[in-house]
């Protein structure tokens, strides 16, 4: 028996016309998961549960049951996956075993005099990290982790700090590599190499306006400004700073000379942090089960978010959202810049339901045709599509930037959420920049050689 | 053996073998690294192991992190009640997190893990004793967290019941 | 009522034309109708398949690689060299002993209904391949099957099982030295960027398979089950031309690309993959008898 047949008579159903099965999964979709996020139900729990209900429209409760168990194994079923709970453990491990308050010292001497300087070194250590990873939650969880014992230290306030975080991790999904373009790549039959070539500008814009944001916003949101001025001598500060430093040139050598992939290099990110922080004696073996489990609760609230909401994403797929969700932009208006202006409206507002990865392979196919048509360049909208969805990862209900964010840094995602705000409105600027000016994305990639 | 006892040892047990997964996914995942490059030997099953204990962590985690309350909600309405209300509040989230792990972890989980295993579906590169592992075996991760999320559910819910009726004797 | 058929093809690809020229044909002959999800949006080939087993999806296509972790009797269309030429491919598979196959997941939940042609694997990497020693000490990426590493093994390659999303990074900083796959695949994943010779050793055809839910199946009317039989039979010519429409066009878009094509010396790969025919026949007896049907077959 499913929800449909449970409601309405069998004679009722023969004469419903077909707007009511095109409007009825996405009511009760967002309206299940609406109620639930409101009332406090966790996250990942309502995510779960509104999957479930939309299965059930179609599909009797036991065979929805089973599809949304499966959905939820299958969602954590990725290799790729993995460099989110190893960038968390080295994260830990490099807090409890003095490396991160070394890093951060040789930081605060490159950074130190600006105002607000352990937020600009936060934004500009996800840059780099960006370019050694393809993963913005690992970015977010690495960074984020080592930064806030220091921040702490140095009287940020939390949930401002979570804030630029998290709006600034995703920057490593279009600085490359990144496995996001990649994935794009493929479903849009485009150049890997010229994407990721194309992301570099649009992921440092980015990150820029970030930066612009704390110098805004710095103040308001009590910023230290003061600066920060370090007792030891800066020789000292470097020379204390190498071994740890050694980790970047080792992660960042071994992935450039094939020793290991970017996912395998989180793992070896774990080692040489435990090896250091037992160099330094100030890591036990003793400490190293707590490690662990901070880690694995850390990682699990983020993985079974993404379990879920890989069942709503199935949910949403088999209701055929996504094609209704299309249709409409079709049939509103047939002026180009309402439709660009449409989808990335759209984009938007799926980037929040929805995780990246399910968002690009199901809305590239159907928004892909339709940019093209309005003489979009597929590199082009390939990090337009992207940056929407990198603002989207930022977002309640399914942000998992946003959830790792707030995980790491223990703050609370409705204290997050609201300093939050003026910084996506700052990204929503830079995305209109990138989509009005063509340029931005396309002069490299065309100065390498590439031809639309 | 008394009650928290027993919950005492319920959550000792399952943060161990959770801290042991997660270093063992690191040792399975260096060991990829070491036999492909330094040994030249690659072993061919540490991308699939790596991949289970991911799943085992992510889900019998999902459990573990709902029993110390850790799970990320937006709080929006609960701060703006009264004490009792708040506790009936707990009582319904709770009822409701227990019925979707009972219908979705503990139901379709176990009917998944039997499907699979019915229909002999092996993992490719991971042997056991030179039989290859079934991999409904991994699946049983969802039901046993399901059980897990039901127990902690309604040791909340129980804890929510004792709260409301203490604050009304102290009222009185 | 919607039959879902799943797969994770892109839609440029030839085989997903040839399942939306199913899905249309066969919902005009039936009662219900068949809608293609592409991309993988319902799910990879281990969730589709499962999804097919239990009966939530009507239809998928999958490898017959992938399909040796569902039921052994797929195992023996991954051995290499398994056909003297085109045509012996063709009477296998379209034969008696493809039928068998075919059929012998029955109680597993799934039936496979066509073998649909999927091309042969060669390797690409820097160097061209022209016999088994130019892979000496090259590390080549393979799908995680015991099999598959048996092959590589034999050629005195070392064999790397990565996983597919990790791939085009690690060809690309060296992570491994090269991979095989078919044409199609080999262009539609853009691996062809930073690999540019395509050597063609054709050392296993492994060919796709489109598989029914066995409860799905058992719902239709005996009408019905033929109808869409004969549709597959029209879909397998249908399937042959867009088949090798799309790759001559690949071809020549490669080549404008510079790749650069090899003829390999296969009696030299044939020779060296002896000992995998071996270790096959004693681990897997009960197939013997159909491994020597298959050679025997004209
Ligand atoms: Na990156
Ligand atoms: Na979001």
């Amino acid at each position: 028996m499913t929800l449909l047949e449970l409601i309405f008579s069998p004679e009722y159903l023969e004469v419903m016309p077909d707007f009511f099965y095109d409007v009825l999964p996405i009511a009760i979709l967002f309206g299940t998961l609406a109620v639930l996020l409101l009332i406090g139900m966790p996250i990942a729990f309502a995510i779960g549960s509104a999957a479930l209900f939309t299965i059930f429209i179609d599909f009797p409760l036991d065979k929805a049951a089973i599809l949304v168990s499966q959905q939820m194994v299958n969602g954590l079923n990725s290799f790729g996956l993995l460099a989110l709970p190893f960038f968390i453990v080295a994260g830990n491990l490099m807090n409890r075993g003095g490396l991160a308050v070394r890093l951060i010292n040789f930081a605060m001497l490159l950074g130190g005099r600006l105002p607000g300087s352990l937020s600009h070194v936060n934004v500009i250590a996800n840059m780099m990290f960006g370019s050694l990873s393809g993963s913005a939650v690992a970015s977010a969880a690495a960074v984020g982790g080592i930064m806030k014992p220091l921040q702490d230290k140095h009287g940020y306030p939390t949930a401002f700090s979570s804030a630029i975080n998290v709006a600034s991790c995703p920057t490593g999904l279009l600085i490359p590599p990144s496995n996001i373009l990649i994935l794009y790549a493929l479903v849009s039959s485009t150049s890997v190499q010229y994407l990721f070539i194309a992301g570099y500008i649009p992921g440092l814009l980015m990150g820029l306006g970030i930066m612009i944001g704390i110098f805004l916003l710095g103040k308001r949101y009590k910023i230290p400004q003061q600066k920060i001025v370090l007792e030891q001598r800066p020789l000292n500060v470097i020379f204390d700073a190498l071994p740890s430093l050694l980790l970047v040139v080792i992660i960042m050598g071994g992935i450039v000379g094939g020793v290991f992939t970017a996912t395998e290099a989180s793992a070896i990110a774990v080692v040489y942090s435990l090896f250091l922080g037992f160099a330094y004696k100030e890591l036990k073996v003793k400490a190293l089960p707590s490690i662990l489990l901070d880690s694995v609760l850390t990682t699990s609230i983020v993985l079974l978010m993404i379990a879920t909401s890989s069942a709503m994403s199935w949910a949403m797929a088999n209701a055929d959202i996504p094609n209704a969700i299309a249709e409409f932009v079709l049939n509103y208006s047939s002026n180009p810049i309402v439709i660009m202006l449409l989808m990335n409206v759209v984009l938007l507002v799926v980037g929040t339901f929805m995780d990246m990865s399910p968002a690009v392979l199901i809305f590239t196919p159907i928004f892909l045709p339709i940019a093209i048509l309005l003489g979009v360049d597929p590199v082009h909208f390939g990090i337009i599509l992207v940056f929407n969805l990198c603002i989207g990862i930022c977002t309640p209900p399914v942000g998992t930037a946003l959830f790792v964010g707030c995980s790491v840094s223990g703050a609370k995602i409705g204290e997050v959420v609201p300093k939050l705000l003026p910084l996506f409105l700052i990204m929503v600027t830079t995305l209109a920049l990138i989509v009005a000016f063509p340029a931005l994305t396309m002069w490299l990639p065309e100065l390498a050689g590439y031809k639309s | 053996m008394s009650f928290s006892n027993l919950n005492q040892a319920v959550n000792r047990a399952l943060s161990s073998i959770l801290i042991f997964f997660m270093g063992a996914m690191v040792v399975t995942v260096v060991w990829q690294v070491f036999t492909r490059f330094v040994t030249n030997d690659p072993s061919v099953f540490t991308d699939e192991l790596s991949r289970y204990l991911l799943i085992w962590i992510g889900i019998l985690g999902g459990a573990y992190t709902y029993a110390v309350k850790r799970h990320l909600a937006l709080e929006l309405l609960m701060p703006h009640l009264s004490f009792t209300k708040q506790q009936v509040l707990c009582i319904f989230i709770n009822l409701l997190i227990v019925a979707f792990s009972s219908i979705t972890f503990v139901y379709g989980g176990s009917a998944y893990v039997l499907n699979t295993l019915e229909h002999q579906q092996v993992s490719p590169g991971l042997s056991i004793a030179g039989h290859q592992l079934l991999i409904g075996y991994v699946y049983a991760v969802v039901p046993i967290a399901g059980l897990l999320i039901n127990y902690y559910g309604v040791l909340d819910i129980s804890d929510s019941f004792v709260k409301i009726l203490t604050a009304k004797k102290g009222s009185k | 009522k919607t039959i879902k058929l799943s797969h994770i093809l892109p839609t440029e690809h030839p085989v997903h034309q040839s399942l939306e020229w199913f899905a249309e044909e066969t919902s005009g002959e039936i009662k219900d109708r068949i809608k293609v999800y592409p991309n993988g949006t319902l799910g990879s080939e281990t969730t589709s398949m499962q999804m097919v087993q239990n009966g939530t999806i009507g239809l998928t296509k999958v490898s017959a690689a992938l399909l040796e972790s569902f039921s052994e009797s797929y195992k023996i269309l991954s051995l290499p060299y398994l056909y003297r030429d085109l045509d012996h491919y063709y009477s296998v598979v379209n034969g008696p002993i493809g039928k068998e196959i075919l059929e012998s997941s029955r109680d597993k939940g799934f039936i496979g209904l066509a073998f649909m042609d999927a091309g042969a694997r060669s390797f690409y990497t820097d160097k061209p391949i022209v016999t088994p020693a130019d892979l000496a000490g090259m590390k080549i990426r393979v799908q995680n099957s015991p099999l598959a590493i048996d092959i590589i093994k034999s050629l005195g390659a070392t064999p790397v099982p990565l996983p597919y999303g990790e791939l085009y990074s690690a060809l690309q900083q060296g992570v491994v030295d090269g991979a095989e796959n078919n044409i199609p695949s080999y262009y539609s994943s853009r691996h062809f960027e930073v690999k540019k010779f395509y050597s063609y050793d054709r050392h296993t055809m492994v060919p796709d398979v489109l598989v029914v839910s066995t409860d799905v199946w058992n719902g239709f009317t005996d009408e019905e089950r033929s109808k869409i039989r004969n549709v597959i039979m029209k879909t397998n010519d249908v399937q042959k031309k867009n088949w090798s429409d799309y790759v001559s066009k690949a071809k020549v878009d490669l080549a404008a690309k510079g790749v650069t094509f090899v003829e390999s010396d296969t009696p030299t790969f044939q020779a060296a993959v002896t000992p995998v025919y071996d270790k096959f026949k004693a681990e897997y007896p009960q197939f013997g008898d159909m491994l020597i049907d298959i050679q025997n077959t004209k």
